[in-house]
């Protein structure tokens, strides 16, 4: 008897990782003037028609991964909704970054559809 | 009253991330973010449903969320990656310190081999230097292995 996800759902799991720093990096850029967690979380459910089935929670431990790496930058906001929320920014280094994953994602896809 | 019974479902959300998170400033960075996600998200719902019921569209906010362990995991994912970097960062240290270790013994030979006025061979020197210095890296790798 087989246990755990079949192959095709851990696929799908790990290029749905694997992209969503790469997602992630996107939205903070198409907001030039910062934008907070939960707005990250929406948008990127709602550009993606909800196709990274991402759960919340786990965009934290990746925007401060990419805070630390210097792709982000971050400064402190009231919130009318309760305790001050962090704004997230696009960096010179990010957006490099970000152009850069963009070249190599497009010349992977070019790539496998010459292979289909 | 019912404001109070929202905090503490909150509070006992962030307890239960706290648990399964590493207990570092990082961790407390980043359930602060998570908190500040469950308020807007919970202001958002209730804006666009003020009819329905706080504690289910909490409820909702909580599995939009995921589970605490969904976040640890999350966590341990993107600290695997920085450890790579200081992998590459590492490498980079132990080749320096080589570099800087050989030149510093040929520099010694070097110095030896005039004072002595060629009595010491240079050659010689270098071989009793590195000797020393390659003794000198397997103590200081034995300590560093012994402490605690």
């Amino acid at each position: 008897m087989k246990q755990g996800p079949s192959f095709e759902e851990s696929w799908k799991v790990e290029l749905r990782r694997g992209l969503l720093q790469y997602a992630v990096l996107a939205i903070v850029r198409l907001h030039e003037e910062g934008i907070h967690g939960y707005g990250i979380a929406r948008e990127l459910d709602e550009r993606t028609d909800g196709l990274l089935e991402v759960k919340e929670g786990t965009l934290y431990p990746i925007l401060h991964r990419l805070r630390k790496e210097r792709l982000l930058n971050s400064h402190t906001e009231k919130s009318d909704a309760g305790p001050r929320r962090k704004v997230y920014v696009l960096t010179g280094e990010g957006d490099r970054v970000y152009r850069e994953l963009s070249r190599t994602l497009g010349d992977v896809f070019e790539k496998l559809e010459a292979l289909s | 009253m019912e404001n109070e019974r929202i905090e503490r479902r909150i509070d006992d959300y962030i307890q239960s991330a706290r648990g399964v998170l590493p207990d570092t400033f990082e961790t407390e960075d980043l359930l602060e973010d998570v908190r500040a996600h469950i308020y807007e998200s919970l202001q958002h719902k209730t804006e666009q449903r003020p009819e329905a019921d706080t504690e289910l569209l909490l409820k909702e906010v909580f599995n939009e969320l995921g589970e605490p362990e969904d976040i640890a995991e999350a966590f341990g994912e993107q600290r695997i990656g920085e450890d790579r970097t200081d992998d590459d960062y590492r490498t980079w240290k132990i080749l320096g310190s080589i570099v800087v270790k050989i030149v510093v013994v040929i520099l010694a030979a070097w110095v030896v081999n005039q004072i002595t006025n060629g009595m010491v061979d240079f050659w010689l020197a270098v071989g009793v230097l590195l000797v020393f210095v390659v003794l000198e890296w397997f103590l200081r790798n034995w300590q560093f292995e012994r402490e605690p």
